[in-house]
């Protein structure tokens, strides 16, 4: 524990380390400032202490973008899943389905934005079409290929077993197909994410994390820009590592994976 | 009283790849008795394996019918038990959870289905590792977590598709007399299909041998030798040379 704690403030240390020489040789090559470890940590702590950014305070700005992103995730995730599941079963629909997704799964997440305009106008519901667009395909491929790739013997066992089909969705099905769905459960989420802070750059309102960095262009504020990307990484950090990682391991672990 | 019965049956698959067909059974009758142990044998795809899902109901044959203590079999159903080679366990469940799963259908609260369960596998001799999964247990194991799944469905019919093919001799022995012992036991009607001339003549009160493509019944062997004494009867060591020379005569 004390090893690996000092680890990971090694790495910190390196890290703001050759940040700091970054910035000095941006500034002596473009003879310009750049936001520097001490400046932007001490803004961190401005912003903790009740400081506001564009007249609302990080929290907010953090929180609206989380907010976005579960919300569309959510949508992303159940329809996902409820079509994946249904193409999975039908051999017509799951060639349909499969050629729609990987349409859909070659846009660009910005390229949406013509769509959600037309659809929703600017501003909110805008923004969550956008990342549930781009969420939905992973999800839906994920979890319709692992149906398919079952094993028809799985389904004659079970038919043999005389299992109901409660029994055998939640007993023989949902673990057959767990790692493969939470691979695209991570990738949409992920996927997801990047999306929502383009789209709040965009087309998102006055609040949000995307919306404080693409601010930053005219303030010329680059701190807040900087903790703004440093929230993203780290809720990226948080997602991979803590949630989806516990997850797959538990999981891998209990179909007999790991 | 007959227990499986298969008139007239045949089966092809299309080869896309090839563009063929390939007829894996044809034109096959069989009847199984009630109580009755056979083995088929038979080279390396002459239809075995087809042969056993077409009973299990896991195949549909092209033309004829099976029947199963007199209703046609059209799908799986749990009075007829089929393991195959992989033995059909789920990973994520436990050997105890994979034993209870026929159980659900059932009218029995939980704890009966455990007791139920239990004494399955008590029957097998697995029931110490009840908790354990899968992944954790020899291939011998597992065909008896196998084996008491197929109990707990109390199906009067087993098919097994070379059960104990990915294990030693010695084990495989062991495994051969425990099953003997709990098939007649239970009064089991039994197919088993094996590589294992030795274990056919042994386990079996008829051993069929299959040639194939098309695959079909060639040659039906009675050892005469009660099955307790044929470990060291010179009746099952000249059937064993007279089986490899058919077979020979097959390849």
């Amino acid at each position: 524990m004390l090893k690996s704690t000092a680890w990971a403030l090694g790495g910190f240390g390196a890290f703001l380390l050759c940040w700091w020489l970054f910035g000095l040789s941006v500034e002596a090559v473009r003879h310009i400032p750049f936001p520097m470890p001490k400046d932007v940590l001490m803004r961190v702590y401005l912003l903790f202490q009740g400081e506001s950014i564009y007249d609302t305070s990080l929290f907010s700005h953090f929180m609206m973008s989380l907010k976005r992103w579960m919300i569309a995730y959510c949508i992303a995730t159940f329809c996902g899943i409820v079509l994946g599941v249904l193409c999975g079963f039908f051999e017509k629909a799951y060639k349909v389905g499969l050629h729609v997704s990987t349409v859909l799964q070659m846009m660009p997440g910005l390229a949406w934005i013509p769509f959600a305009m037309i659809l929703f106008g600017i501003g909110e519901r805008a923004t969550l079409f956008m990342i549930a667009m781009s969420a939905f395909p992973p999800i839906f491929i994920h979890t319709a290929s692992a149906l398919r790739s079952i094993s028809p013997q799985t389904f004659l066992m079970a038919k043999m077993m005389n299992l109901s089909s409660r029994r055998l969705f939640f007993t023989i099905i949902m673990p057959s197909i767990a790692l493969s769905l939470l691979t695209g459960l991570r990738l949409g989420l992920a996927i997801g994410w990047r999306v929502l802070i383009a789209a709040e750059m965009v087309v998102g309102s006055s609040v949000g994390l995307g919306y404080t960095i693409i601010q930053s262009r005219w303030s010329l504020d680059f701190e807040v820009a900087f903790i703004s990307i440093g929230l993203i990484c780290l809720v990226g950090i948080v997602a991979e590592k803590w949630v989806f990682g516990v997850l797959e391991q538990k999981v891998a672990k209990r179909v007999g994976n790991g | 009283m007959v227990e499986l019965e298969a008139k007239s049956i045949s089966k092809a698959y299309f080869l896309a790849h090839e563009n063929r067909c390939i007829v894996a059974v044809q034109k096959l009758d069989f009847t199984l008795h009630v109580g009755e142990f056979v083995s088929i044998v038979g080279p390396s795809g002459c239809g075995k394996s087809t042969l056993l899902r077409l009973f299990a109901g896991f195949e549909t044959p092209n033309s004829g019918s099976v029947f199963h203590r007199g209703d046609a079999v059209l799908s799986p159903h749990h009075s007829r038990s089929f393991i195959p080679q992989d033995s059909g366990l789920f990973a994520w469940l436990s050997i105890e959870e994979n034993v209870m799963l026929p159980l659900h259908c059932s009218t029995l609260s939980y704890d009966q289905k455990r007791e139920k369960a239990l004494l399955c596998m008590e029957k097998t001799g697995i029931a110490s590792f009840a908790k354990a999964y899968p992944r954790e247990l020899s291939g011998g194991m597992k065909q008896r977590a196998a084996l008491s799944r197929a109990l707990a469905m109390e199906s009067q019919l087993i098919l097994m598709d070379e059960p104990f093919s990915a294990l030693d001799e010695v084990s495989r022995e062991v495994i051969d007399e425990a099953m003997q012992h709990f098939f007649s036991e239970n009064r089991m009607s039994v197919v088993l299909v094996t590589h294992s001339i030795r274990e056919a003549l042994l386990l079996s009160d008829r051993v069929v041998i299959m040639q194939g493509l098309p695959g079909r019944i060639s040659d039906v062997i009675i050892p005469r030798t009660p099955k307790e004494k044929r470990h060291k009867s010179a009746e099952i060591e000249t059937l064993y040379k007279q089986i490899v020379e058919r077979l020979k005569s097959h390849v």
